[in-house]
């Protein structure tokens, strides 16, 4: 098991190793000068220059990536071309609330997707059913940021229940977090949930064909044992990729949730930093990205044996 | 052994599938009954509704497709047909349990073999988890798994097929019920685990006094088994008889085609191989409810009698009733 994890972890780097070319070379190719976004308007041809040929933009293509390479692999991700500071720092400074978001997210999803699932695929064909499905066509199909605004305008503006944006850390006031937190976890949860509640509901029905499932009836279990126990851990292994699936989705969503709401964290930098150019900032929270997504995948691979005793790792 | 007052008294079963076409009869008018400590064996080819009948008794027919249109089924006396599902839950593995025909995926693949067997006990016994523990390595160990210890901590894909029908009649006779019901349980077995399964039953039965419905097409395995046959074909019964009654004297010309067409050993002596004898033509809809005797497309002795009229069950000697216009003659003085 932990020789599989090892291999795992090991096997990322080539994955990280292509991410990062990759982004490098769109943001090459992709254009928009940070030079002259840094020397401003009014700034002639010779300094925007300057700026170009300090900050190293001059140099060849090939020769910065493995420049870049290079210093990521000793853990410095560059200097921010805006602020100058070092973007491992920017970054661990913004970790906490999108970390935070995504925590109270999921609980959000699990809380309303499993259940649901489990309801609809129990009351199959039934008025509960369809009812749980509406919501599951409804809830995938607004947009994130519709949810967020129709939110803001009744929670916040209309009925004044909720503040309209911002963040407040959990470790200084939490019920103040967790105002904060209401809105944007349900907004980013909403689509999650539907897709979770989609899936358990499919796995639950397949389930429930099972002969073992009327063995379970056949000892004269009652309902709740009979899908708590004996259905929901065999139906556990698509749920539990969908929801690894759903993570990943999240770092998308984070995105457009904390420009809404002003949070001030990873998705909020990320976007700054692609409005200004700032190359090393995008290069270095998408590669942290794609490692927690990394991550995100081997924890739920890793999780399938918890709930399914054939399968094992070696 | 007649005189004593029935176990189960399944009485005129209806029951009947809701399809796109209408509705199906895939039971319809089944009487038999079981008295305690007896083996009764239904019998029948694919679809003739046998398993229906054994899960209507057990009242686990999928709640949306199927429904018991009529009849009763009586179980001391209580008519579980119309018995509430709280009621029923108190009633399945605990006065009646059921064995299947498919011990592969019959288990549940995610629990171990102990804790699938102790659950039973847990809920109709209410012994504590431990006890219960316990209790399941007893019940594994008179099913004569060996290492019943070791064994209970194993999850099912670790047993064989044999193994794991032997799981699952501990479960079933984990809370010592009244009636096991097995339905085709030797079916997906090797024959030699075939007959070890056998065995076991009817050790099982001698010690206990349990009744069983036994289900099967397989007439080796009646004759083996059963005390009393109850034949079906087509969603109704067309004979019944004690076993040795029906071996000798089988009346309808159905059963004595299940007969024909069983081998008989030497039969193809001199190099010579005989065909085993078949009934032509296959089972017919279910659509709606018969008008005549639906065997008689099949039949080698129909008339115009059997095509217009359903032939009602008459009585062939002691215990022995077949539904038939034409039942085939006493074969015993050898005039065939």
């Amino acid at each position: 098991m932990l020789s599989y994890i090892l291999r795992r972890l090991a096997a990322t780097i080539p994955t990280l190793l292509i991410v990062s070319l990759f982004i490098f070379s769109l943001l090459y190719i992709g254009g928009g000068d940070p030079a002259a976004m840094l020397a401003g308007g009014e700034a002639s041809a010779v300094e925007v220059e300057k700026i170009r040929e300090t900050l190293g933009l001059n140099d060849p293509y090939l020769s910065r990536y493995m420049d870049w390479l290079t210093a990521a692999l000793q853990g410095d991700l560059g200097q921010s071309l805006y602020s100058q500071k070092p973007v491992t720092e920017l970054i661990l400074q913004r970790v906490e609330p999108t970390a935070m978001l995504t925590v109270t997210t999921m609980i959000v999803v699990l809380v309303l997707s499993i259940p649901l699932g489990i309801l609809a695929a129990w009351q199959a064909g039934r008025a509960t059913d369809r009812a749980v499905m509406i919501f599951a066509v409804v809830g995938f199909s607004v947009p994130i940021f519709v949810v967020a605004y129709v939110g803001i305008y009744f929670f916040s503006v209309q009925w004044r229940l909720l503040p309209v944006q911002g963040y407040t850390s959990p470790f200084e006031d939490f019920p103040d977090f967790l105002g904060h937190m209401v809105l944007p976890s349900l907004a980013l949860g909403l689509t999650l949930s539907a897709l979770v509640a989609r899936i358990t509901r499919a796995s639950m029905l397949e389930v429930l064909s099972q002969h073992y499932i009327r063995t379970a009836r056949a000892k004269g279990l009652g309902d709740r044992p009979m899908l708590l126990r004996h259905a929901l851990k065999n139906a556990a292994v698509p749920i539990v990729t969908v929801i690894g699936l759903a993570v990943a989705t999240l770092i998308g969503g984070v995105v457009v949730t904390e420009t809404v709401f002003a949070i001030p964290g990873v998705g909020r930098l990320t976007v700054d930093a692609i409005l200004r150019r700032d190359f090393p900032v995008i290069q270095g929270v998408l590669l942290v990205f794609s490692f927690v997504y990394v991550l995100v995948n081997l924890a739920v691979d890793l999780s399938y044996s918890l709930f399914d005793p054939r399968i094992r790792y070696r | 052994m007649t005189d004593t007052a029935p176990l189960l008294s399944v009485r005129n079963l209806q029951t009947r599938f809701r399809t796109d076409g209408g509705e199906v009869h895939a039971v319809d008018g089944v009487s038999f009954d079981i008295r305690p400590g007896q083996t009764v064996a239904l019998v029948g080819e694919s679809g003739c509704g046998k398993s229906v009948t054994s899960l209507s008794i057990m009242r686990l027919l999928p709640a949306r497709a199927a429904r018991i249109a009529g009849g009763e089924i009586l179980l001391n006396g209580e008519n579980l047909a119309t018995a509430t599902e709280q009621r029923m839950r108190r009633v399945r593995g605990n006065d009646i349990s059921m064995i299947f025909q498919e011990p592969m995926t019959s288990l549940n693949p995610v629990l171990t073999i102990g804790r699938q067997i102790a659950e039973t006990l847990e809920l109709h016994e209410g012994l504590t988890r431990r006890e219960a523990g316990e209790k399941a390595i007893h019940l594994l160990a008179s099913v004569q798994i060996p290492e019943p210890k070791r064994r209970a901590a194993e999850y099912p894909h670790e047993l064989s097929g044999g193994m794991r029908q032997r799981v699952m009649i501990a479960i079933a006779i984990a809370c010592s019920p009244k009636l096991l019901i097995a339905d085709e349980p030797t079916t997906a077995l090797d024959v030699t685990i075939q007959a070890q399964i056998l065995d076991l039953l009817a050790d099982l039965k001698e010690r206990t006094n349990m009744a069983m419905l036994f289900i099967t097409h397989d007439l080796g395995v009646v004759a083996e088994i059963a005390d009393h046959v109850v034949v079906m074909y087509a969603g109704r019964k067309i004979e019944e008889a004690p076993v040795a009654d029906l071996y000798a004297r089988p009346r309808h010309p159905y059963t004595a085609g299940l007969f024909g067409a069983l081998p008989v050993l030497g039969s193809s002596a001199g190099g010579q191989t005989d065909r085993l004898n078949e009934i032509p033509g296959s089972v017919p809809s279910l659509r709606s409810p018969a008008s005549h005797c639906t065997f008689a497309p099949r039949c080698p002795r129909s008339t115009d009698l059997c095509r217009a009229e359903v032939p009602p069950l008459a009585g062939q000697g002691a215990g022995h009733l077949a539904a038939c216009f034409h039942p085939e003659p006493d074969q015993k003085g050898g005039t065939a």
